[in-house]
Formats: C-alpha cells, sequence, structure tokens
C-alpha cells in the first residue's frame, strides 16, 4: 500500500471533521490527540483498498470523535483528584508508618488492626453521641442553663427519671442514626460524622466547668476558691496572728512561692479599698509594704483595709490556732516589713528594702 | 446487551495487557484485540485510551520507519505502566470471583 494523494487528502479531511468535533476539549487534551491523529489515521488507511474512504473502516467522522473523548478524556473533576492524589502522595509515608504503628498497638494488645478495632467502637461512638445530645438538650431547653447537676438534686428523683429517660431517647435516636448512615453515600457519612463532632465539642464546651475544679485549681489563680457557703466566692482575706490581732500587708504564695490571688479587689468600695491596682493612693500603714510587683507577690490583704472585719472579729481570730502548729509555719503568709522565711527555694524575694 | 459501556471501564486494563508483551503501534493494537475477541472495541476508543495512558506516563512511545507505508508510533509500557496493570489485575480477579461465587449462589438459590 502506498500513499497516493487522494488516500492523504481523505485523511486530512477526516481529520479535519474529527478536530470540528472535539472543538470544546481541554485545549492540551486536544491538542495531543490531534498531533497524532494524522499519523494514526494513515496507518488505518494503509490498510485500506485503493478508493475506499476512511469512513468505511471508521464509521463517520463524528461518531469517531465522540468515542475520542469518551475515552481520552480524564474524568471532569480531576484537577481536584490530581490536586488531591499529589497531597495524600506526598503525606503516603508517613500516613502509612502510622497506620503500621496504630496496627501494632492494637495487634499487640490482641484487637487486631487498628482500622478493624476502630469500627468495632463505633457503637460505643453512637452512644456517647446520643449523651452528650441529651446533656445538651437537658441544659439548654429543660434547666435553662442551669448546672443539670443542682437542678436534677432539687428536682429529686423525678427529675433524676426524667434526665434518664431523655438520655435513653437521646441514644436510641443516635444508634438509629448510626445504623442509617451506613448505607448514606459518603458524603452523608461524613457530614454525619462532622455533625457528631461539632455536638461533642460543643458540649466539651458547655461542660467545661466539670473540669474546672480538677484542672483550673491546679495553678495559682483569681478568686475562685468558694466560701463556706457553697454559693459565694471569696472576696477577701484576713489573717490573724495568734494573739488574735488581725495582720495587714500580708501576702499569700503557694507551696512553690507562687503568689496566690484570692479575693477580688474591684469588689472594695472605692475609697477604702487597699486596690492593689492604685498602690500611690494607698492608706498610709505603719505596715505598709513597699510597692512590690504584684505579679511576683499577688495581692497584698486585706484588699479592702478599712471595710468592715469579720463578724468572727470581736471573739478573736475566726478559728482556734493550735499552739503545737509553730506559726511561723505559715510565715509565708506574713510578709510585714521582714521577709518571710522563704516557704520554698523559689520563693520571691520580699527582702527589698523600701525606697523614700 | 451493548458491551461497549462495560468494556469502557476495562479499556486500560485490555490495552495495557495487549502491550504487556509485546510492543505495538496503534491499528496493529487493534487487531490484536479482534483475534482476542473484542469486537465492540473501536478504533476511536484504542486511540483515546493510548493516548491517555501516554499523557498518564504509563506508556511510552517511539517512532519506527515501516517498509509497506507510513512511520509507525510504537507504544511501550512503562514502569508506572507496568504497576497500574498489576494493581488493576488485581482488582478485576477480585471483583470477578466475586461476581463468579455472587451468580453461583443465586443459581442454586434459585435451583
Amino acid at each position: 500500500m502506498t500513499d497516493t494523494p487522494q488516500k492523504n487528502a481523505d485523511i486530512a479531511d477526516y481529520r479535519l471533521a474529527v478536530e470540528r468535533h472535539l472543538a470544546d476539549l481541554p485545549a492540551s487534551i486536544r491538542e495531543d490527540l490531534l498531533n497524532g491523529l494524522e499519523e494514526h489515521l494513515a496507518e488505518v488507511a494503509a490498510d485500506l483498498e485503493p478508493g475506499v474512504p476512511l469512513s468505511h473502516l471508521l464509521g463517520s467522522p463524528e461518531a469517531y470523535a465522540r468515542e475520542l473523548r469518551e475515552t481520552a478524556e480524564f474524568p471532569r473533576a480531576s484537577l481536584a483528584d490530581r490536586l488531591r492524589r499529589g497531597v495524600w502522595g506526598m503525606a503516603d509515608p508517613s500516613l502509612a508508618w502510622a497506620k503500621r504503628t496504630a496496627d501494632k498497638f492494637t495487634g499487640s494488645a490482641g484487637v487486631g488492626e487498628a482500622a478493624e478495632f476502630g469500627r468495632t467502637l463505633r457503637p460505643a461512638w453512637w452512644v456517647l453521641r446520643g449523651l452528650v445530645a441529651a446533656a445538651l438538650v437537658t441544659r439548654l431547653f429543660v434547666f435553662g442553663g442551669e448546672a443539670p447537676r443542682r437542678a436534677v438534686l432539687s428536682a429529686g428523683i423525678l427529675g433524676f427519671l426524667f434526665v434518664v429517660a431523655i438520655a435513653l431517647a437521646f441514644v436510641w435516636l443516635s444508634l438509629r442514626l448510626g445504623i442509617r448512615s451506613r448505607d448514606w453515600g459518603r458524603r452523608g457519612r461524613r457530614l454525619t460524622a462532622a455533625g457528631g463532632i461539632a455536638l461533642v465539642a460543643a458540649g466539651v464546651l458547655s461542660f467545661a466547668w466539670i473540669a474546672d475544679g480538677f484542672v483550673f485549681r491546679l495553678g495559682p489563680q483569681m478568686g475562685a476558691l468558694e466560701a463556706g457557703n457553697e454559693t459565694e466566692y471569696v472576696s477577701d482575706v484576713y489573717v490573724y496572728d495568734e494573739n488574735g490581732e488581725l495582720l495587714t500587708g500580708v501576702y499569700l504564695f503557694d507551696q512553690h512561692g507562687n503568689p496566690l490571688y484570692l479575693g477580688e479587689p474591684w469588689s472594695c468600695d472605692q475609697e477604702t479599698a487597699n486596690n492593689p491596682f492604685e498602690r500611690e493612693g494607698a492608706t498610709p500603714d505603719p505596715f505598709a509594704a513597699p510597692p512590690l510587683d504584684e505579679e511576683r507577690y499577688g495581692y497584698r490583704y486585706p484588699l479592702c483595709l478599712d471595710a468592715e472585719e469579720p463578724a468572727a472579729d470581736a471573739s478573736g481570730p475566726p478559728y482556734e490556732l493550735d499552739d503545737e502548729h509553730d506559726a511561723t509555719e505559715s510565715a509565708p503568709e506574713e510578709p510585714t516589713t521582714e521577709a518571710p522565711s522563704e516557704p520554698t527555694g523559689t520563693s520571691p524575694e520580699l527582702s527589698e528594702t523600701p525606697t523614700g | 446487551m451493548d458491551r461497549s459501556q462495560l468494556l469502557k471501564g476495562l479499556l486500560d486494563i485490555i490495552v495495557l495487557r495487549v502491550l504487556e508483551t509485546e510492543d505495538g503501534y496503534g491499528y496493529e493494537i487493534l487487531r490484536r484485540l479482534r483475534s482476542a475477541g473484542f469486537d465492540d472495541i473501536g478504533d476511536a476508543s484504542v486511540y483515546g485510551t493510548l493516548r491517555r495512558l501516554y499523557r498518564s506516563g504509563h506508556l511510552s512511545t517511539y517512532v519506527q520507519p515501516s517498509e509497506s507505508g507510513p512511520h509507525r508510533k510504537y507504544y511501550a509500557l512503562t514502569e508506572p505502566g507496568r504497576k497500574h496493570l498489576r494493581q488493576m489485575r488485581e482488582a478485576w480477579e477480585d471483583v470477578g470471583a466475586k461476581m463468579r461465587d455472587l451468580f453461583e449462589t443465586s443459581e442454586k438459590e434459585q435451583a
């Protein structure tokens, strides 16, 4: 079979017709297809008897173009897909390592592969999701934002049963949702998972007060200690010596030498306040300590200097001091003009002499 | 039933497979497919698949003159192409086995 002008013209025509039907393809793909198409058609035409048109073997150019675009085109979402694949590709080694490590961890405990074990945990997640939803709903809509613990205590056995009923109802709904969502598409399942995580996050934020007492009281903090009356906060601190004398200009430290910020300086009357934030205007006090850095020494007690002392004052200190209890043991609580015996090695230096 | 839709998803594995043992050029590849019984696959499908596999790096090309006509563009599997073929073959065998089981069990139930 040799090239003939007629055959070449037929090939060129056919290619041109195909090109017209590929006009809407992305330029890079279209050019790639068309660049090699003429060579390819020539290979095909070499098989034809002279005089037989290409369309006899290949069908109409329109049909050929349709078939071509169906097979040659990448899926529409190719860019996003390729990007995703690229990102996953980069993360692949570390992901594989993480999976192996997780598998080893769960495998050594005898519960099989990590992914498999994760699937067995799903119902537990559903129960947790239901409980959190119930807790949120109970708190927001039933007790109007009040902490359920107290609300339930005050509502008695009926309230308790009510809360249990709500919890059971929501756990049932959550379990049902979990079973149903297995039949949903990937998108539906992802939305469900995202919603569940958001719900639990909201629950954690809403009930952070439970952890408050355990976590935040470990460090120095602002007036969070509860006074004898459960609902009232400490607003001021009065320190007495063994003779029942009120000590003033006192600083409090914990066992690490960190200042204790008890009380609420801003709760004092403006005029009587020994306001730690306005030391210049402080009342002249024979025991007045030099101006100290609040960040290092904390508040100076009593915060409200001229405010009424606690009711127990008239009959001495509000508690009986144990004689065996050496006063120096609580030394860090009475830094007057003298340096206190240091609570620990990290205690702040209080021995600075007053200036001016 | 129109098998071309069914075959469309298998074009990659079919084309890679016929090139696995021996390189080939466009029209020759179609003839290999015909002799393997794939009469429903058109030339445009083969050509389009070849170009797509070339663009994705699964195939490489080289040109060789022929005695009887125009130069021929030969296609050869690259290493990624071989890997791709292995993976698709595993997937196909997995699906094929499940399909067989599926039909066998449903036939037993009917019997």
